[in-house]
């Protein structure tokens, strides 16, 4: 398998158009701007392009340019770590499915006894006081009691049944409306967002991981990891992860992608995060205020197309030769 | 100096054997100084430099190589198949007496339209992998029936009659079923009598095979040769038989090409070949493969006759002990009876001492019963087992200077399988029952003892792989025992065979599979000692890898290289410093040196007996290569449908084969005797 390592100017391009991006938002509150975050120039309301304001301001009379930066640290900051979550969810579920299937995953009973009660607790009653010690508690137990009563009965737990079962009704609803009626449903923070969008986008990338791992657990070298004796769990971590990479890697810059656009469009519904978070989907629906007022559409799309271009290019593509 | 006295009479031998030729008036094709390169990265490479020979009508011409030697650019050079980006032609001329053509044309420098006319045409070709040169979306018929009618005007109803005339040609059973017949619903050997079919559906002038019988089992191998030869001989088709292995073509093949690193170091008739080979690679090829007829101590590799300098030229260090491989035949043809048992290979301080008792006799005798795989309590109250225990003791010979016993071993059990079952379902009722099954592995039952190899052989799909994997439970037994050191293996829970599994290791087929190409050499060797917490203190084990990387052969430097700069022999090394890293009792080869070149085959059998004679271990190894079992394996189990069929020592079991099937299957290897060979010969020419 040969990843291909050349870099044309249009990577170039994606790559510096993103790390300016990051740069930006993460630096954006010191940045020497002359109309500084949040103020509002109440002279000059929906005004085009200026010296003053060089990409103008919209209907409150906010800076447009401020905006952009403000916007695109709110986007990082709930886009990367769910685009991260998602891809961890997805991996870890979509590798265990792959590698254990339904019949090689043997837990001891007694975790089921210990640990599922306070999982399900957690799920029902949140994380709070007695729950969580209460949950601890049972996995110390259940690992207690495997530990000293080596021999146990186990149960095959059919992890590949129980994946593609959740992959199939979370692709079942649209995801847009499912994402909806939760927005309605829960108070939406920062975090909650976070899991929201991670809970609901990663199937892709579970079914990738799947795939490849279900294609390299039957290599011989994997076999010859089992002959020597190595535990499941190091094969996995060491011998499998890697050789999935090039390809698993390239899910990354995809679900950033997807989160973004989730987040993006959230925000235009006025879905989003609470106000005060200044997001480029908010700012686009701001538009819809002043019909004429060109800059408040065309500088937020060119932000936002221009991310998601560069997204599409610095998505790492591979080629598999047959060495 | 070396490489110049070599080169000189390499010529002038090439020479005579072209002015013996009876002189024809005009080749069918001529090949002249076929040079092409390959460009890459890393410059051009040389695939293949100053390629001559003569094809005429009806005769069958060889060329024999091992991978990388340009044997096959050369046939596809011909057919102009070479991508030419990378691929560029820098010299010769391959002229071909064309009719389609009109006249003689060189191949070379055909335009592509041209080529169409003659590919398929006049010049067809049959490729190794039958299982994919078929395309599965099409019925076998339509696949024939377009290519005849895209080089005859033939209708759609004629090209189907001719179609099943073909494969009725092709001795395909019931040719109208397989007309109608999907690739995957008919075997490997039909398929690629489909593709002869289809080779042979436009009377070509030219048959190019390139390696048409390496992927098939012996059986099917020796009817396809057979085949190719019939239509050679019916049509007056030209041959080119490409293929590694020499003793392919012993029986079918006029001349024989031998090729290596591109360039033709040896050509001339069979026989010559094979009893008088000139060059030291041809020696060294010839000597390296492991003979049935004699079980010798040690495989002489192609290192053994020649080396190479560092322009790549080769001078003959054919060493004096070494006696050349056809003499050696002739004298021991006269001198050793037939059923020789295999003599004390590489480890005569055992057989030294053990001697050749009664006690050896009767614990062959109790090993089960072949048919039934039910056990037989006792040689001595059996009448049935008793009687080929005197036959047995009347055939080994008693003269003590082969006091070989059947097994090199102890006499102590190490593996115990009984009555191993190993079934797949392939259709599950109603209630996810399981209603029909395949039963892969059917009633096994044998023993292994301590420090002997046991050859497990059979054709594929016998179940001999799953038996193997089934002993390591990588594959779960269905029912039966497998008594390892003391434990049922069957019924470990997996914890407890984690940690048991550094007793019992393998060693798998593909060494460009078998390791991690994310880990260097060390790290492989070095993961599982880690695991199992052997070999004592980090800074120890690391010092035992490089003594094991010494041990088979390789040098401390490969520790930190990774798989890929690996040739196939090196990373089967590798693999095999990795399952010794643990120390274990027992090593499981499987099909470990069939993906490999004969040389460098020779190399590893001779590494996996140094091993044993070494740190005595025992081996099982499953190979379809009987003349590779013969020559490692003390003991033989012969497999057939999911049954051993046959058991005894391996001697015993060539020279005196009782069960039908073993007896199919010997009878199928193909003949490179000096005297099979000058049979062949005669037989040819009465034609």
């Amino acid at each position: 398998m040969r990843v291909s390592g050349k870099t044309g100017w249009l990577q170039n391009a994606a790559y510096a158009w993103l790390m300016a991006l990051l740069l930006l938002a993460f630096f954006a509150p010191c940045l020497p701007l002359q109309w500084a975050f949040g103020r509002l120039d109440v002279l000059r309301i929906a005004a085009p392009p200026s010296a003053i304001h060089y990409l103008g301001t919209d209907p409150y009379g906010r800076d447009v340019l401020a905006d952009l930066l403000l916007g695109a640290r709110t986007l990082l900051a709930v886009g990367l770590p769910a685009a991260l979550l998602t891809s961890l969810i997805g991996i870890l579920l979509g590798a265990s499915a792959g590698f254990w299937g339904n019949q090689q995953l043997r837990i001891p009973s007694v975790y089921f006894v210990g640990v599922l009660p306070g999982i399900l607790a957690v799920c029902v009653f949140g994380v709070s006081w007695p729950v969580v010690p209460a949950a601890l508690l049972g996995l110390i137990a259940s690992w207690a009691l495997h530990y000293f009563r080596s021999s146990q009965y186990k149960i095959v737990f059919p992890v590949d049944s129980i994946v593609l079962a959740a992959m199939l009704w979370l692709g079942a609803i649209p995801r847009i409306i499912l994402i909806l009626v939760l927005c309605a449903a829960i108070d939406l923070t920062p975090p909650a967002l976070v899991a929201l969008l991670a809970l609901t986008s990663w199937p892709a990338t579970a079914r990738l991981a799947r795939a490849e791992v279900q294609r390299l657990r039957m290599l011989p070298f994997i076999e010859a990891a089992k002959v020597s004796g190595l535990p499941p769990i190091r094969i996995v971590w060491h011998h499998i992860l890697p050789n999935a990479w090039p390809v698993l890697r390239a899910a990354i810059p995809l679900n950033l992608s997807a989160c973004l656009t989730f987040q993006t469009t959230l925000a235009f519904l006025g879905l989003g995060l609470p106000d005060g978070a200044t997001d480029w989907g908010r700012m686009l629906s701001l538009a819809k205020l002043e019909p004429t007022a060109w800059w408040l559409i065309v500088f937020p799309c060119v932000a936002l197309a221009t991310t998601f271009l560069a997204l599409r290019v610095a998505t790492p593509t591979h080629s598999r030769t047959s060495a | 100096m070396l490489v110049g006295a070599c080169n000189v009479p390499l010529q002038s031998f090439t020479k005579s054997v072209q002015s013996a030729k009876p002189a024809e008036s005009v080749a069918l094709l001529d090949v002249r100084n076929l040079t092409i390169d390959f460009a890459s990265h890393r410059g051009n490479t040389r695939a293949v430099e100053n390629v001559s020979f003569q094809l005429s009508a009806g005769e069958t011409v060889a060329i024999v190589g091992e991978s990388g030697s340009g044997k096959s650019v050369t046939s596809l050079a011909l057919l102009g198949l070479i991508p030419m980006p990378p691929g560029q032609l820098s010299g010769g001329e391959a002229r071909f007496q064309s009719e389609a053509l009109g006249g003689e044309v060189d191949l070379l420098r055909l335009s592509e339209k041209e080529l169409q006319k003659v590919r398929g045409n006049e010049i067809s070709m049959i490729f190794q992998e039958p299982m994919t040169s078929l395309n599965p979306v099409h019925t076998c018929g339509a696949q024939v029936v377009e290519a005849l009618r895209l080089h005859t005007t033939l209708s759609k109803q004629e090209a189907a009659a001719r179609t099943i005339e073909l494969f009725t040609e092709a001795q395909l059973p019931r040719p109208e079923k397989i007309f109608k017949a999907y690739p995957h619903e008919i075997s490997g050997g039909q398929k690629q009598r489909v593709m002869i079919a289809m080779a042979m559906a436009c009377q070509p002038a030219i048959l190019i095979a390139d390696e048409p019988t390496t992927a098939l089992d012996v059986t099917v191998q020796a009817r396809i040769l057979q085949l190719i030869d019939d239509l050679r001989r019916q049509r007056n088709t030209a041959v080119l038989f490409i293929t590694h292995d020499l003793g392919v073509v012993a029986e079918i093949a006029d001349r024989i090409l031998v090729m290596y690193r591109g360039k033709v170091v040896e050509q001339g008739r069979v026989l010559d070949i094979f009893t008088n080979p000139q060059h030291p690679y041809t020696k060294g090829l010839l000597a390296c493969r492991p003979k049935l007829s004699v079980g010798k101590k040690r495989l002489p590799t192609v290192a053994d006759f020649m080396r190479e300098d560092a322009t790549g030229g080769f001078f003959s260090t054919e060493a004096v002990s070494l006696q050349s491989p056809a003499n050696e035949d002739a004298a021991l043809k006269g001198a050793a009876p037939k059923n020789e048992p295999d003599t004390a290979k590489l480890f005569p301080v055992e057989h030294a001492d053990v001697p050749h008792s009664a006690d050896a006799l009767i614990g062959f005798e109790t090993a089960p019963l072949l048919e039934t795989g039910q056990p037989v309590p006792n040689a001595a109250t059996s009448p049935v087992a008793a009687a080929p225990a005197e036959a047995a003791a009347a055939d080994v010979p008693v003269d003590g200077t082969h006091t070989a016993p059947y097994h090199a071993s102890t006499g102590e059990l190490l593996l115990s399988v009984q009555n191993l079952h190993v079934h797949f379902p392939i259709r599950k009722g109603f209630f996810g029952r399981a209603t029909e099954v395949v039963r892969a592995v059917d009633g096994v039952s044998f023993d292994i003892n301590r420090g002997e190899t046991v050859g497990l052989v059979g054709e594929s799909g016998c179940g001999k792989t799953t038996l193997g994997r089934t002993l390591l439970r990588l594959v779960e037994p269905t029912s039966g025992s497998i008594l390892f050191d003391g434990d049922d293996w069957a019924r470990l829970p997996t914890g407890e065979l984690r940690r048991r599994r550094r007793d019992f290791q393998m060693v798998f087929q593909d060494p460009y599979a078998a390791l991690n190409p994310m880990m260097t050499v060390g790290e492989a060797i070095l993961e599982p000692m880690r695991v199992h917490n052997v070999g004592g203190n980090g800074r120890q084990q690391k010092d035992r890898v490089l003594e094991l990387l010494r041990t088979v052969g390789l040098k401390e430097e490969h520790y930190l290289r990774y798989p890929h700069e690996f040739s196939g022999g090196q990373r089967q090394r590798i693999c095999i410093a990795r399952a010794l890293a643990l120390q274990p009792k027992c090593i499981i080869c499987d099909e470990s040196v069939s993906a490999l070149d004969v040389s460098v085959q020779a190399q590893v059998l001779n590494l996996l007996n140094d091993l044993k004679r070494d740190f005595g271990i025992t081996y099982l190894f499953i190979t379809h290569d009987l003349s590779v079992a013969r020559f490692m394996s003390d003991r033989l189990l012969v497999m057939n449908a999911g049954q051993i069929v046959e058991q005894g020592p391996a001697a015993e079991v060539y020279a005196n084969p009782q069960h039908e099937y073993t007896q199919r299957l010997l009878a199928a290897i193909p003949k490179d005797e000096p005297a099979d060979i000058r049979a062949a010969v005669a037989r040819r020419e009465l034609v």
